[in-house]
């Protein structure tokens, strides 16, 4: 029974974690009165990491370029999260964007 | 004697942990040419739990040998099991910061905002803390 | 003699901070870049021992007073942390451009 319990505990505990980096806010002076008009838009882009063996940060550019092409004229606020979701002996990185278009 | 100068430690590293943590922070442009300016602040926050750090301090203070055995092997599963760079200890949802932008823009009616400071910091008691997202910044009036 | 040595070498090492840096970020840099202002802005603890993150408030003040009826653009943020043996200074230096409007 105590090990059963230990064994659950263990299932529990072990579930993936996560960790947030950063969350930035950041907003455009000039176009504030337009956030009502504006649009939200949410961009997640990741990548798998195992032990640590990855060779470019890619994913990042293509959230970027994603914002660009959603907003093509601009934002007026953005949210920008780097997070980790952990795993067994691997982890995946995320970009998520949240973005109000102008 | 060994056991004893062990939870010594153990309750001393809870202690110690018991602190607050600052990760990042950025300080964004500040208008103070188009009125008075009204500070808010928008916070949101989630249980942090470090359970292989947890089951090693247990192992640590374990008075038999082989109750420390089995902790050590569980604490070494947890900490292979959650792999990754970690900000703070870890949480389990990683949402809770989701609605920051929408709480910031309710968070100044005017909806003319400046002096955004972005701060990722944490409240520790040993292995458990409170992981923080806040975002300062000013109405303007 | 020798413990003169070992206490003389463990007082060089304590006041010889080796600094970290935290993080670095930076705003758009405006064109006009005249007035200059800076502030930091700093918390001392021991073995990492900290119960508020105020400093960095205080800098964002330090900041706003130096520019009060202005524009603050160009906001360069550090965040360093130097350790003294036991001892840790956690810091923010904060630089801008204050632009009158």
């Amino acid at each position: 029974m105590k090990k059963l319990f230990l064994l659950f505990s263990l299932v529990m505990l072990s579930a993936c974690t996560s960790s947030i980096h950063m969350s930035q806010v950041a907003i455009e002076e000039k176009r504030i009165n337009e956030f009502e008009n504006g649009q939200l838009i949410n961009i997640e882009k990741s990548q798998k990491n195992i032990l640590g063996f990855v060779y470019d940060t890619n994913y990042v550019d293509k959230a970027y370029e994603s914002l660009l092409k959603q907003c093509p004229q601009g934002t007026s606020m953005i949210n920008v999260e780097y997070l980790t979701n952990h795993g067994f002996m691997s982890w995946t990185d995320k970009i998520r964007i949240k973005a109000l278009c102008k | 004697m060994l056991i004893k100068m062990k939870s010594m430690f153990g309750l001393s590293l809870l202690l110690i942990g018991g602190c607050s943590q600052l990760h990042h922070v950025q300080v964004s442009n500040i208008d103070q040419s188009r009125g008075k300016l009204t500070p808010f602040t928008v916070q949101v926050n989630e249980l942090g739990f470090d359970a292989a750090q947890t089951v090693q301090i247990g192992a640590d203070v374990a008075k038999s040998a082989s109750t420390s055995e089995d902790l050590e092997f569980i604490a070494f599963i947890l900490a292979i099991s959650n792999f990754g760079p970690k900000t703070g200890n870890p949480v389990y949802n990683d949402n809770y910061a989701e609605q920051i932008l929408v709480e910031v823009v309710k968070a100044c009616p005017s909806r003319k905002i400046t002096g955004l400071t972005s701060i990722r910091e944490a409240t520790n008691i040993g292995p458990v803390s409170g992981e923080v997202v806040r975002i300062n910044g000013y109405c303007i009036n | 003699m020798l413990n003169k040595t070992i206490l003389f070498s463990l007082l060089a090492l304590s006041l010889s901070g080796c600094v970290g840096l935290n993080t670095v970020s930076m705003t758009q840099v405006p064109a006009e870049r005249e007035n200059k202002i800076t502030t930091s802005s700093s918390s001392w603890n021991f073995i990492g021992i900290n119960f508020s993150n105020q400093f960095v408030d205080v800098a964002i003040d330090k900041l706003k007073e130096q520019c009060p009826s202005g524009k603050i653009e160009g906001v360069y943020t550090k965040h360093q942390t130097t350790g003294y043996l036991l001892v840790f200074k956690r810091e923010v230096i904060v630089s801008a451009y204050c632009n009158e409007v």
